[in-house]
């Protein structure tokens, strides 16, 4: 049973008058570790020792997953047609999510490569699932390193399991740098009564 | 796809290079009485410009009442004023229902629907937007030390140290400036507005009936502190809590952390939205002056610019940013105030 914690459109409502506060994961390495192919391997190898050659660090968007564990805060907003997640940092951007069923999932057949990605979601009993394709090769999946390329394939899972915690699982498919797919598991803590503030990355790198 | 980002940055660069000239602006209009005329910088920027053509162009000096044939809406980027005389669909409204809050009953600004609003490029609200009056030429009350401030921006400058050009996001109101595509998602007890450029930025407008917070509470930032309340069909957006690193426009209109905005959106036909923006910085400016200008809808259809599929693409400024070097900007934070 699932304690009460709103509704909107009949579903779970992600969102309230409040943020969540997002976890910092700088190495999201599983505990069975990352199915690595060889290519993947050796560009992570290198890039560990280049923390400075982080995109992140250049005000680029970090990026799905890796703007859920990215240590700034999130807020959900739920629309009849789509969930907008918003975002403190990461350059005070936000996702805009269209809402469908299962069935409908569709993405463009040649989207433009893009941070952010093409997202569609959909419920999936109190679950939002949300899949992701049509990434450029920019981005880090952590600033460890690990790699990903234009075939990234993201499948998120959002399962708010009370009202201060919100579960979250991303499987990555990318069979140019991973041999099989892999899952990165995090949570969000509820902050009530609290709102989101104007960080701007890029105010530092202008000057 | 990327050959159509190419093509969208050539127009955005094609603009730039035209300023001043107002072709955004919808021609037609007859002048209500009492208007100013053409600021004289423009009068001496059109003649040297027709100097530098020679004896053959045709004559100077922009005439009070030229035609740019200008579209309807004056929107966007190269002008896609659409088929006209065709019969519009009425304004959308919201349902008229409990659970959409603040929202039931009033216009639908297309947060449920498939496509964006085009934002228009306004380069400088002296000669790209109108007054409240529907005067074409704006005269900013401005203090002396905001004309000089402007003067040095515009004219000796040349527009370099535009903050958005280091990709900081434009402020308010110039988000309704910029010129990419934006949508509107209403919620029972709040607006967001979610924006193309600007760095892919967002904007939270409160509707829960709290009131503006002491600017002095508040952190300062680029995009404020914003709420807003319906007056009959008219949104009414008031913002305050802005730091001092934004221009008003791309000309460099100033402002400092005192400024004031109070911004009225009404949807006047299915495919405009008018905005009326007020603009009270007592540090700058005498009084508190208005631009009018306005953002058109674009439904999800195909066309050079409009097979986004109705959503918002994802521009990131800072990618790669190289204009501040061949222009010799120098750093935001050292532009004089």
């Amino acid at each position: 049973m699932l304690p009460v914690i709103g509704q909107v459109n009949n579903k779970p409502d992600l969102g309230g008058p409040g943020v969540w506060s997002l976890p910092n994961i700088p190495d999201v390495t599983p505990a069975g570790g990352v199915p690595f192919n060889s290519k993947g391997k050796q560009v992570w190898e290198k890039r560990r020792t280049q923390p400075a050659s982080d995109p992140a660090r250049a005000c680029l968007p970090p990026g799905v997953p890796r703007i859920m564990y990215s240590s700034y805060s999130m807020e959900i907003l739920q629309l009849p047609n789509r969930v907008v997640m918003v975002f403190e940092g990461g350059t005070h951007v936000f996702r805009s999510i269209p809402i469908g069923t299962k069935a409908g999932l569709k993405h463009p057949a040649d989207p433009n490569p893009t941070y952010l990605g093409d997202s569609y979601g959909w419920w999936e009993g109190n679950s939002l699932m949300v899949d992701v394709v049509g990434f450029n090769d920019r981005s880090w999946l952590d600033s460890s390193g690990h790699p990903h390329g234009e075939k990234l394939h993201v499948v998120e899972k959002f399962t708010r399991v009370d009202s201060s915690k919100l579960e979250y699982t991303a499987t990555i498919d990318d069979p140019e740098y991973y041999t099989r797919p892999w899952t990165v598991t995090t949570s969000a803590t509820y902050r009530p009564n609290d709102r989101l503030n104007e960080y701007i990355c890029q105010e530092e790198t202008a000057k | 796809m990327s050959s159509i980002l190419t093509v969208a940055g050539v127009f955005a660069g094609l603009s730039l290079l035209s300023i001043p000239a107002a072709a955004q602006r919808g021609g037609g209009a007859p002048q209500p009485e009492g208007c100013p005329g053409a600021p004289q910088w423009q009068i001496d920027r059109n003649a040297a410009a027709a100097a530098a053509r020679g004896p053959a162009a045709p004559g100077g000096g922009r005439g009070a009442a030229a035609p740019e044939g200008a579209a309807a809406g004056r929107g966007g980027r190269g002008g896609r004023g659409g088929a006209a005389a065709e019969a519009l669909p009425p304004v959308p409204r919201i349902p008229n229902e409990p659970q959409y809050g603040v929202q039931a009953g009033k216009p639908d600004f297309g947060g449920l629907a498939k496509g964006v609003w085009n934002v228009p490029y306004i380069v400088n609200l002296q000669v790209n937007a109108h007054d409240e009056k529907g005067c074409q030429y704006i005269i900013p009350p401005f203090k002396p030390a905001a004309k000089a401030l402007w003067e040095q921006r515009e004219l000796k400058d040349l527009e370099k140290d535009d903050p958005e050009g280091f990709c900081l996001p434009p402020g308010v109101p110039r988000m309704f400036f910029t010129p990419y595509p934006l949508q509107v998602y209403q919620m029972p007890d709040r607006i967001l507005f979610v924006y193309e450029g600007g760095a892919h930025v967002w904007r939270l407008v409160w509707m829960d009936g709290r009131k503006l917070p002491n600017p002095e509470d508040v952190n300062p930032t680029y995009l404020g502190y914003s709420v807003a309340h319906w007056e009959g069909d008219t949104l009414v957006i008031e913002s305050n809590g802005f730091n001092d690193r934004t221009w008003l426009d791309a000309s460099g209109h100033p402002h400092g952390e005192q400024l004031k905005v109070t911004e009225r959106l009404t949807r006047t036909d299915f495919n405009n939205i008018k905005i009326e923006s007020t603009i009270d910085d007592p540090e700058f400016y005498t009084k508190p002056w208005t631009v009018v200008t306005g953002i058109t809808w674009a439904p999800n259809r195909t066309g050079p610019f409009t097979m986004r599929g109705g959503e918002i693409l994802e521009y990131i400024c800072q990618e790669n940013n190289r204009d501040l070097i061949h222009i010799n900007a120098v750093p935001h934070t050292n532009t004089p105030r």
